[in-house]
């Protein structure tokens, strides 16, 4: 069930933490994260059984984050 | 009288502009989502004041983070994901007509809610004390640091603002109790509890990206 899974991932991320994947450790948090809120998004909040109007709405946002991060940090990580 | 000007059945909870119940609440939930954009927006810019400064002092970070509380973090975490779990079950015990054992539903997120933020204050309190308050009194194990106070400004506003939505939403859950009581006059409908679930389930998204941000940078040094 979608919730046994939200908690593995929750103790799969602390556990992995632990270990030294060096710059892994960061993308695997992320990714983790990112699958988290998968679930949530497709399960609790309906957006498996939504219209296409509605995951559109919904996926605007983030595709916004998306552009923020993306553009201010292509600034910042060619700065010397 | 062409159909979209015809007045809805009487007994109908359908509003004059749409036409029929699918439509309304499908223009509820897109309200909501645009809505759920705008607190994108709104936590977004913090993470990126998070991301530029981790990006520019890393050992900052981890030395910062190894200050964080992270057995509250993940207790905290688990608490907000099975709130949200608690609060499905009432959004769909709405759905099939049960609004009592929604009801109960809601208070169990609630008081989930008021757990987790209880759990916060302790976090908050020990941190104080231990001098990790950003401001004049900063000091790490007794030095001024201040990358690492930019560290701890980013996780006070981030979860501090976190926790204010988390606030909220308890609120919310309380008026719905409360106007789900047996004799209310003013009971929320299906749509309004599982607008506010969708308010629920963000708000634990944010915390979902929060944790390992805050708390799981460095672990493993």
């Amino acid at each position: 069930m979608v919730t046994l899974m939200l908690m593995a991932l929750l103790v799969i991320t602390v556990a992995v933490s632990f270990v030294d994947l060096g710059p892994f450790n960061t993308v695997f948090a992320m990714l983790v994260s990112a699958a988290k809120a998968v679930l949530i998004l497709v399960f609790f909040m309906h957006l498996g059984k939504a219209s296409p109007l509605t995951r559109l709405f919904a996926g605007v946002g983030f595709f916004w984050l998306g552009i923020l991060i993306t553009l201010a940090m292509s600034d910042y990580l060619t700065r010397h | 009288m062409p159909p979209e000007l015809a007045p809805a059945a009487p007994h109908s909870p359908v509003a004059h502009q749409f036409n029929d119940a699918g439509q309304q609440r499908e223009a509820a939930t897109l309200g909501m989502w645009v809505f759920l954009a705008t607190e994108v927006l709104f936590f977004g810019a913090m993470f990126l004041g998070y991301t530029v400064y981790r990006v520019s002092y890393p050992e900052a970070w981890v030395e910062a983070s190894r200050h964080t509380l992270v057995w509250i973090g993940g207790i905290n975490t688990g608490v907000l994901l099975i709130s949200s779990f608690i609060m499905v079950l009432g959004v769909h015990a709405m759905e099939l007509g049960n609004p009592r054992t929604a009801r109960r539903c809601l208070i169990y997120t609630a008081a989930l809610g008021v757990l987790f933020l209880i759990f916060k204050g302790f976090e908050y309190r020990t941190e104080i004390m231990e001098g990790l308050l950003p401001g004049a009194h900063f000091q790490i194990e007794g030095v001024r640091r201040p990358h690492e106070e930019m560290f701890f400004y980013l996780y006070f506003t981030l979860t501090g603002v976190h926790a204010l939505h988390v606030l909220i939403g308890v609120v919310m859950l309380g008026i719905f109790v409360i106007r789900l009581r047996a004799q209310g006059s003013n009971p929320p409908n299906a749509t309004a509890v599982d607008l506010l679930g969708l308010y629920w389930h963000f708000v634990d998204i944010v915390w979902v990206f929060l944790f390992p941000l805050i708390y799981l940078v460095g672990r493993h040094v």
